[in-house]
């Protein structure tokens, strides 16, 4: 305990970085968003506010709203029943399981804006040929078309999850129910899906989580088009700063958007951890 | 067991998802090795002979090598900040965790795992220009290093809670400071976790597009993904020579990845998993 002191050195390095990175452009954040700063000039004037109100009045933001919760929400959805399913089928022990599970992970190895690129010429070259049109071209349908590339890209992370969920669930219930006659459907039912949760606390809330704050796939593969289609939150505040020169705007914008985002992270974690099963 | 009709369709099931899967990098190795006018022809059909004029294209004008060597820079030394930063940090908060203190500090960087770049982005971009940041290695560097450093923390202090204090005694005994028993002792019982949150690090620096796209304007500094993000955009009439360059870089990342992968998934499945 003489040493106590010593200790708190070895944290001052981080609290530099810490600092550096996020807390002080956190607290000139909170500054920005009061602002009409329009990210290029060096003034700018206390607007109260204001850009807090014209949220409120926004038609964009509306939309950038909409097109945000349809891809969090259908990707979270997809990818977490996708990726259970896949992991229960890799789960099995048989010859080429180990190159099967690879090419599912493999993806996850590439940049946001290779899995854009390859992707959107699928897209426009062959999915095209196939469904009469190109996804990412059409505002109607660009979210499923992001969509599916994040799913590519980003699944794999899910499935070595449940996988390692799975592993954990002892062999003996299966058999036990089986011997009292309970069905595939029945055993998923009762024991799969209780025992999992773990796995969905942490799968289902960073799924959403991370799905909510996307955007270098769809910043590669569209850039919000077409006609703002696929303009999601992220992308708004990029654009308010580099586009529309309403730095001050987009700040206050994405300080609402943070605020919602922990508030679901720390609500959804809670209403999981309440659900789950002691093993 | 089980049903052999389920087992057979579940294989079934699974090897065309594979295929669906696998699709991607196929067509990037096929559309890489032929012409403009067989691409035309048809795009699934393969090519007359292997054209690898794509490829010395793609290395003259996808200034692909700068952008590798941007990357290489970028990930090592972001890597190397993140574990020297972090494993200190995550000593004394793992060895301090009785202390109010310490713990604070803990839950505040819990905190900021949940904060979306998306917020900080307006701001550092502001504080990158008036500092004179912008468009420098070293500014992309610390930002990625502080990104990434949170959940660094958290993992070592995980592992630093199941480590018995008996050796870091017997080294005071032997009077050691806390930093020699640190340098001497304890960071070379953290290697697995080292390598762990290396491995992810790395992979998250190389790929990293959002920190990048705010700090990295200009050609010289321009990192891989940056490069590709708007070399894309440019050159999407000649897809040949682009899915010559996506396949130059996809190489030596999805080397890595198969070497690795034992540790990724280690670390992915350790609980707390960056989104």
């Amino acid at each position: 305990m003489k040493n106590a002191k010593g200790y708190f050195w070895f944290l001052v390095p981080s609290i530099v970085l810490f600092a550096f990175t996020v807390a002080v452009p956190f607290v000139s954040g909170l500054n920005i968003a009061f602002t009409d700063w329009d990210g290029i000039s060096k003034e700018y004037h206390y607007v109260f506010l204001d850009n807090f109100i014209r949220m409120f009045q926004d038609s964009n933001i509306v939309q950038a709203i909409k097109v945000t919760l349809l891809f969090a929400i259908g990707y979270t959805a997809l990818n977490n029943i996708l990726s259970l399913f896949l992991a229960i089928l890799l789960g099995d022990k048989f010859r080429g399981v180990g190159i099967l599970k690879t090419i599912f992970f493999v993806p996850m190895a590439l940049s946001a804006v290779l899995a854009a690129f390859v992707w959107g010429f699928i897209d426009r070259k062959i999915l095209s040929g196939i469904l009469g049109k190109s996804l990412l071209g059409s505002p109607s349908t660009v979210i499923i078309g992001i969509i599916i590339i994040a799913l590519w890209s980003g699944i794999g992370s899910n499935i070595m999850i449940y996988m390692a969920g799975l592993s954990n669930i002892p062999q003996d219930y299966y058999e036990a129910a089986q011997i009292d006659g309970a069905n595939a459907w029945k055993r998923f039912q009762y024991i799969t899906l209780p025992l999992l949760g773990p796995s969905f606390t942490t799968c289902i809330t960073l799924t959403l989580t991370s799905a909510l704050r996307e955007f270098g796939i769809t910043m590669s593969a569209t850039g919000g088009g077409p006609a703002r289609s696929s303009e999601m939150i992220s992308i708004f505040i990029y654009n308010n700063l580099f586009s529309y020169q309403k730095a001050g705007y987009g700040q206050a914008v994405a300080l609402v958007f943070m605020i919602i985002l922990m508030v679901l992270g720390i609500g959804l974690t809670r209403f999981f951890r309440s659900k789950e099963v002691e093993m | 067991m089980k049903n052999r009709t389920t087992v057979i369709l579940g294989r079934v099931v699974l090897c065309i998802m594979a295929a669906i899967f696998l699709f991607p990098f196929l067509i990037s190795i096929l559309l890489a090795f032929k012409t403009k006018q067989e691409t035309t022809k048809s795009v699934l059909a393969l090519p007359s002979a292997l054209h690898i004029e794509n490829f010395i294209d793609a290395i003259e004008k996808a200034n692909i090598f700068r952008s590798m060597a941007n990357s290489l820079i970028v990930t090592a030394a972001s890597v190397i900040l993140v574990l020297i930063v972090a494993s200190m940090a995550g000593y004394a908060i793992g060895r301090q965790y009785h202390k109010k203190g310490y713990k604070f500090y803990e839950s505040v960087l819990t905190a900021a795992m949940m904060v979306p770049f998306q917020s900080l982005m307006i701001p550092i971009y502001r504080m990158y220009r008036g500092l004179g940041l912008l468009n420098t290695l070293p500014g992309i560097i610390i930002l990625i290093a502080g990104i990434n450093m949170p959940f660094a923390i958290m993992t070592y202090i995980g592992f630093v809670r199941t480590v018995p204090m008996e050796l870091e005694e017997a080294a005071k005994l032997e009077g050691c400071t806390v930093f020699q028993t640190f340098v001497k002792v304890i960071f070379p019982i953290l290697k697995p976790t080292t390598v762990t949150i290396a491995v992810l690090d790395a992979l998250w620096a190389w790929n990293d597009f959002n920190a990048s796209l705010i700090v990295l304007q200009k050609n010289a500094v321009k990192t891989v993904p940056m490069q590709q993000y708007v070399f894309f955009g440019e050159h999407s009439a000649d897809y040949n020579m682009a899915f010559a360059a996506a396949v130059i870089t996809m190489i030596p990342v999805v080397l890595f990845f198969l070497v690795m992968q034992k540790h990724i998934e280690g670390g992915m499945t350790a609980g707390a998993v960056k989104g």
